[in-house]
């Protein structure tokens, strides 16, 4: 089988190309080793590895959120050493600073899908991924939402966040339930909350009202923080069936694992601190169900599993279980060995997560060209070949300033207060780009889909091409655009293109200026390849 | 779809306007009035063009205009929440399949196609904010996502930067393009369409800014049509459906009277009469009725028993919807409700699943037959149990 | 709750059969009357109660319902002097019947009083004639002997107008719409002498008006106007803060503003008198299973008085001729549902206002 599988890979033009081998039993050869196996089954053919260039621009945006910038790319392809790519990673991941923008980056849109910003959440997040915190320690920082734990307050975020009420409408607590099954166990219980889910036979009613049981009990504290106080519970929830009727009790529970006995205590006894309203401090009841889910919530069923799943897709653009937050037993994950590998090596790991985008990243599944010759499309759940992926408002921003020649520090970032006392802010950059870019609140950014909106940004926005204006400079060379935007050299048939189109111009800075907001606005650079 | 039928369809001309009540229109102020019952309310009823059928006295030129309409009186639906039931009503509520069904304004987008105009297929006017709605098309994909003007207003950065010469800008996409499409060799396509498309679609409107502009309009018209947030949102729609765009879907807020109902109905729906009967009126002048599908629905109705707030609760159980244009009988009035608009008529009325095969059907589309394709998944266009309603088909 | 602490003490409740827009005593006290929802007039023989303050054995008999209106009841007064009584509908259909007959003819009836929903009634002190207004925008004034129209005022411009009073002079009346125009005019001429400044009570929320003026009364004197209804906040499920409103009629200014019970609960001021005492008696309508029978003295912050759970959804009010009563109809608990909800028999059922007698220090 593999024989069969190496011939018909150098048939596709298939490159070895030394990418830090580090012999039989490394995770990313155990994972290379399973896809390969799953693609030669059907005989799918693949695509070889990326060049230097597509590699190193891929990795950038993934481990730092932006584009390469000029010397970067050129020290990269000018480098000889055989492990240059691994050395690529490492550098990379080891850039704490950057790293933990990136991540804080990526995870703030990932948890809160754009429902709105904070302050200490995002330097909670930010602060996680500098220390590289493990997974479940993040994930027990967040369920537990203890406001006494001052520096790590900022998780609480996602719970308040979600708990703010709207017009009329009452407190989101199925939406808290919800967000906490799907993001963090992989499971969308929102059918279930009135009944037994009709199509998937795995989620019950009674996992939504587990969960239930602990988020529904907890009120929105009025601080300079976000925090949430847990009620007094002495009783399980009672809860019923739309469909039969029957009457049921539960008390908090994870799916998967038993429910957490209710502590009961004699009136007066109940809190290890009684709230006093007068202070307006608030209590902290003897039995928390918060703290029970924290420390047990690694241990449900999918747990591990699930952020592997999200990691995978991070890099991968796909998950091995799609949709994500469906992880049950008639949604067979694409590669099911695989899934159970990131799943079980993450554990033994430490939920390490640098540790597990560094296996990925070595991989040669993830090192993939983005083309693929012949006339069929590889089916993306064979990772036969590297995806288009989504870049995220935020590394559209930052992508956009490198490639426009600037730096962070000399653009309007950050709105501009309004001189009129009841006048309008002026939006940055950054806000611009937020608002073409990115989904309204609550819709995950999954996949590429651009707007009509980021069209016109693009297109007509004063702030986006003062960019450009500030970049046109007349001597610049065609493959100094090319580094500088789409990181790469241009191939033969493009410098004879565009070569010729510079050249034939009258106005040199105007085309330079165009050909530049062309490449901006092309497939090529909005995607992730 | 079938090729041969796909062209067929492709050669279609038809239009869509979809009139979306969010919160539940009283059918017993509007549509099927019970006057001098135990639930009837304050309001008397009027004759209409029908003749035994009556409206609300809140619909006078609606009424002068029944005999355009196809009015069913017996809808009969499962949901009771505006969560659930909203999404169910837009997507016609297929039996599950496991899928996100696309919302009925992206499958007419796919499957008649965008028409010639170059302009987006599905537009929504709505109030409040604008925006790209890839959610709408559920496992159609995003392409087929409803574009929505806030408060059928232009969207923003519209305008064209005067430093930027119109040749400029053509040669700056042509550009683009050829950019766009080096780059899409050997790789799978849909990134590349996805962002030209907005492309193309953001340069179609940004040459027709007339399309927002009602401050141009005669002052009759204005009147006519209601200085009037919807009033003024149905124009815009008028200005898109002449244009060509294949489906227009107008959303107005706030129709959920649980408290203080009747006078929130005698504020509302004599609004909503001004703009929908201009809007008839129009078409109608125009030609364009013979070819265009008009939609008027709530995701339910309001109940008959009457709240101690004064107001009407939601109710599935029975409650209209009205239809006027291509492939309708004009009107024809389908089902009944009881003496006192608790029940429906015959045994279960018509569910919105029947619906969505009449306007299917109505576009001539026929979706007993044709299916949907989700990758390699074929999936029944609308609810698979149930049937167009025959009567109101021409 | 004022430090004055007074608790009206509970005589007993009606149960009538039907939904109630407002009750009012006969100026004899002898009648209680009904303005139902269902076209007729419900009427209570107070002579023959029995029982009062003891809730389980409280009856008081009810007489024939008045039969010939159509849609809802929207209004009723009372002559002054004679044993008439006037009612008015919501397809603008006015009478004027006997009311303590057993099968009251109407001694004249205008079934277009209004074109459409007549929605208040004042009657001029000394009886002679009858002030009304409507959705289509005109006040009216009738004989009430014979029910020819005498005078018209168009004032205000075609807006519906829901609230009608007369001063106790009998010179002037004034009206409010659904814009918050509250405009006092001159009866016999029909000429606006001026303006009360009530804007707040109107907002237009997306397509919605939001008509907030409900109620206008003066005190006996004529002293003071009192504009009773709600100040709108959000539309659809009608969303604003029951309020109070007195002018000084002399200088046409505000006195008080008095914001009425709690937000969320006390949405709409349906109903309001102002007690001999100096205090009003107001009754709301709130989200569901709130609104109440409230006292409230002005220029006080807090009310004497709520009736919280005891009384929901409360539709209209009266004092009795003594003002030692006062009657509230109010709204059946669980009147509200999504979906049909059926009874125990099975059948679709109709909400009714029990009206709960008080007896007032």
């Amino acid at each position: 089988m593999i024989t069969r599988y190496v011939c018909a890979a150098l048939a596709c033009g298939y490159l070895w190309i030394g990418i830090g081998f580090s012999g039989e039993g490394s995770v990313h050869d155990k994972i290379d080793a399973l896809i390969d196996a799953a693609n030669s089954k059907v005989e799918q053919p693949v695509a070889g590895l990326a060049d230097d260039a597509e590699f190193f621009r891929r990795v950038n945006l993934d481990f730092a959120g932006v584009i390469p910038t000029v010397g970067e790319t050129q020290s990269f392809l000018a480098d000889k050493s055989p492990d240059k790519r691994v050395k690529a990673i490492d550098r990379l991941l080891g850039d704490t600073k950057t790293y933990a923008r990136r991540m804080r980056e990526a995870f703030h849109v990932h948890l809160m899908e754009r429902r709105g910003e904070n302050e200490l959440w995002q330097s909670w997040l930010e602060n996680s991924f500098a220390e590289n915190k493990p997974w479940d320690q993040m994930t027990r920082e967040i369920i537990r939402a203890d406001f006494r734990d001052e520096p790590n307050r900022g998780a609480a975020f996602f719970y308040t966040k979600r708990m703010e009420k709207s017009g009329q409408n009452p407190t989101d607590y199925p939406g808290v339930t919800r967000d906490v099954g799907r993001l963090f166990l992989g499971m969308d219980l929102q059918c279930a909350e009135c009944h037994n889910h009709r199509l998937i036979d795995d989620y019950n009613q009674v996992d939504f009202q587990g969960l239930f049981a602990a988020f529904s009990n907890l009120t929105l504290l009025r601080e300079e923080y976000p925090a949430v106080e847990e009620k007094l519970m002495n009783t399980k929830l009672e809860y019923s069936s739309v469909f039969t009727g029957k009457s049921r009790e539960v008390a908090p529970k994870l799916p998967g694992l038993n429910e957490i006995e209710v502590a009961v205590f004699e009136k007066g006894e109940e809190y290890n601190q009684a709230p006093d309203r007068k202070t307006k401090t608030p209590g902290i009841p003897k039995f928390s169900p918060l703290t029970e889910f924290a420390k047990q919530m690694a241990g449900t069923p999918n747990f591990s599993k699930n952020i592997a799943n999200r990691l995978w897709f991070l890099l991968m653009g796909r998950g091995i279980v799609e949709p994500m937050d469906q992880f049950h037993s008639e949604n067979l994950p694409s590669h099911p060995e695989l899934m159970e590998l990131l799943g079980q090596e993450f554990i033994t790991h430490g939920h390490d997560i640098k540790w597990l985008l560094r296996e990925i990243a070595l991989t040669k599944v993830y090192q993939r060209a983005s083309t693929l010759s012949g006339d069929e499309i590889a089916p993306p759940e064979r990772f036969a070949v590297a995806l288009q992926r989504r870049l995220s408002a935020e590394q559209l921003l930052w992508s956009t300033i490198r490639a426009t020649g600037h730096r962070p520090d000399d653009v309007q970032l950050d709105n501009i207060e309004p001189e009129e006392e009841d006048g309008d802010e002026i939006p940055g950059l950054r806000e611009r780009f937020y608002e073409a870019m990115a989904n309204e609140p609550k819709l995950p950014e999954h996949e590429f889909s651009p707007s009509m909106k980021s069209a016109l940004f693009m297109m007509n926005d004063t702030e986006v091409l003062k960019l450009l204006d500030q970049i046109v400079d007349e001597k610049a060379t065609l493959d100094g655009l090319y580094l500088q935007i789409f990181s790469r050299l241009p191939i033969a048939a493009e410098t004879a293109e565009w070569g010729k189109y510079l050249n034939e111009t009258e106005n040199r800075k105007t085309a330079v200026r165009d050909l530049a907001w062309a490449m901006l606005t092309s497939t090529e650079f909005v995607v992730n390849h | 779809m079938h090729p041969a039928i796909a062209n067929e369809i492709a050669k279609n001309n038809k239009q869509v306007l979809f009139v979306w009540l969010d919160g539940g229109m009283s059918q017993l102020e509007s549509w099927d009035p019970k006057p001098n019952t135990r639930f009837g309310g304050p309001f008397r009823t009027i004759p209409t063009t029908i003749p035994g059928v009556h409206f609300s006295e809140l619909l006078p030129r609606m009424a002068k205009l029944a005999d355009k309409l196809s009015i069913v009186r017996n809808m009969h639906t499962q949901d009771n929440s505006h969560s659930a039931g909203v999404p169910r009503m837009l997507r016609g509520d297929p039996a599950n399949r496991g899928v996100t069904y696309p919302y009925f304004g992206s499958a007419v987008s796919k499957i008649l196609g965008p028409g010639e105009s170059g302009l987006p297929p599905y537009v929504w006017i709505k109030p409040g904010s604008g925006g790209f709605k890839p959610e709408n098309a559920g496992f159609l994909g995003p392409k087929y996502g409803a574009i929505a003007f806030g408060d059928g207003k232009r969207p923003e950065n519209f305008t064209r930067p005067d430093a930027i010469s119109p040749e400029q800008d053509e040669l700056r996409n042509e550009l683009r393009r050829r950019f766009s499409d080096r780059f899409a060799k050997g790789r799978r396509p849909t990134a590349n369409e996805a962002q030209s498309y907005v492309y193309d679609m953001a340069r179609t409107l940004m040459a027709r800014a007339d399309l927002f502009d009602t401050t141009t309009l005669p002052a009759r018209d204005l009147d006519r049509y209601g200085r009037t947030e919807l009033g003024q949102h149905m124009l815009v729609a008028r200005n898109m459906l002449e244009a060509g765009v294949r489906f227009v879907q107008v959303t107005s807020y706030g129709w959920d009277t649980h408290g203080d109902h009747f006078n929130g109905s005698a504020s509302l729906i004599p609004k909503f009469d001004a703009a929908f009967a201009s809007m008839i009126e129009d078409l109608d002048d125009r030609g364009m009725l013979d070819n265009t599908l008009v939609i008027a629905m709530s995701e339910f109705g309001r109940t008959p028993r009457i709240n101690g707030h004064h107001g009407r609760d939601h109710y599935p159980e029975a409650w209209s919807m009205v239809m006027a244009g291509t492939g309708l009988v004009p009107g024809a009035v389908i089902g009944a409700t009881d003496a006192e608009g608790i029940y429906v008529d015959s045994p279960h009325g018509n569910d919105i699943g029947a619906v969505f095969h009449t306007w299917y059907h109505a576009l001539g589309i026929d979706s007993m037959n044709e299916e949907f394709y989700n990758a390699d998944q074929p999936l029944p266009m609308a609810h698979h149990e149930m049937e167009p309603i025959r009567e109101v088909l021409a | 709750m004022s430090d004055e602490n007074f608790e009206p003490q509970a005589v007993g409740t009606i149960t009538p059969d039907f939904a109630l827009s407002t009750v009012r005593y006969s100026p004899c006290g002898r009648i209680l009357t009904g303005a139902g929802f269902d076209q007729t007039i419900h009427r209570w023989n107070l002579n023959a109660m029995e029982n009062p303050g003891d809730e389980k054995t409280f009856t008081v008999p009810e007489i024939e319902k008045v039969k010939g209106h159509n849609g809802f009841v929207s209004a009723l007064e009372f002559h002054p002097k004679r044993e008439i009584a006037f009612s008015a509908d919501s397809w603008g259909q006015l009478k004027a019947w006997s009311y303590l007959a057993e099968e009251p003819e109407p001694i004249w009836r205008l079934p277009k009083a209004h074109d459409g929903w007549l929605r208040d009634l004042a009657v001029g002190d000394e009886g002679d004639w009858i002030a009304t207004c409507g959705r289509d925008g005109l006040c009216r004034i009738f004989s009430t002997i014979n029910g020819g129209q005498l005078a018209e005022f168009s004032g205000h411009n075609g807006e519906d107008v829901f609230a009608i009073a007369v001063h106790p002079s009998g010179t002037w009346a004034v009206s409010g719409d659904l814009k918050g125009r509250i405009l006092q005019w001159e009866i016999k001429s029909g000429k606006i002498v001026r303006e009360f400044e009530a804007s707040d009570f109107y907002l237009l929320h997306r397509l919605q008006d939001l008509a907030g003026l409900r109620k206008l009364v003066f005190d006996p004197t004529g002293k003071t106007l009192i504009a009773g209804g709600s100040i709108p906040t959000g539309g659809g499920n009608f969303r604003g803060r029951a309020h109070v409103r007195l002018f000084d009629f002399e200088s046409g200014k505000v006195a008080h503003d008095v914001v009425i019970g709690d937000e969320g609960k006390d949405v709409i001021a349906h109903d309001v008198a102002l007690h001999p005492a100096g205090y009003l008696v107001v009754c709301t309508t709130g989200q569901s299973g709130s609104g109440n029978l409230i006292l409230h003295r002005p220029g006080e912050t807090e009310p004497i008085y709520k009736s919280n759970k005891g009384t929901v959804n409360c539709h209209g009010l009266a004092l009795s001729p003594d003002a030692k009563q006062v009657a509230v109809s109010a709204t059946n608990r669980g009147s509200n549902a999504n979906g049909r909800r059926l009874d125990k028999e099975g059948n679709y059922p109709h909400n009714h206002s029990p009206i709960y007698l008080y007896a007032l220090g």
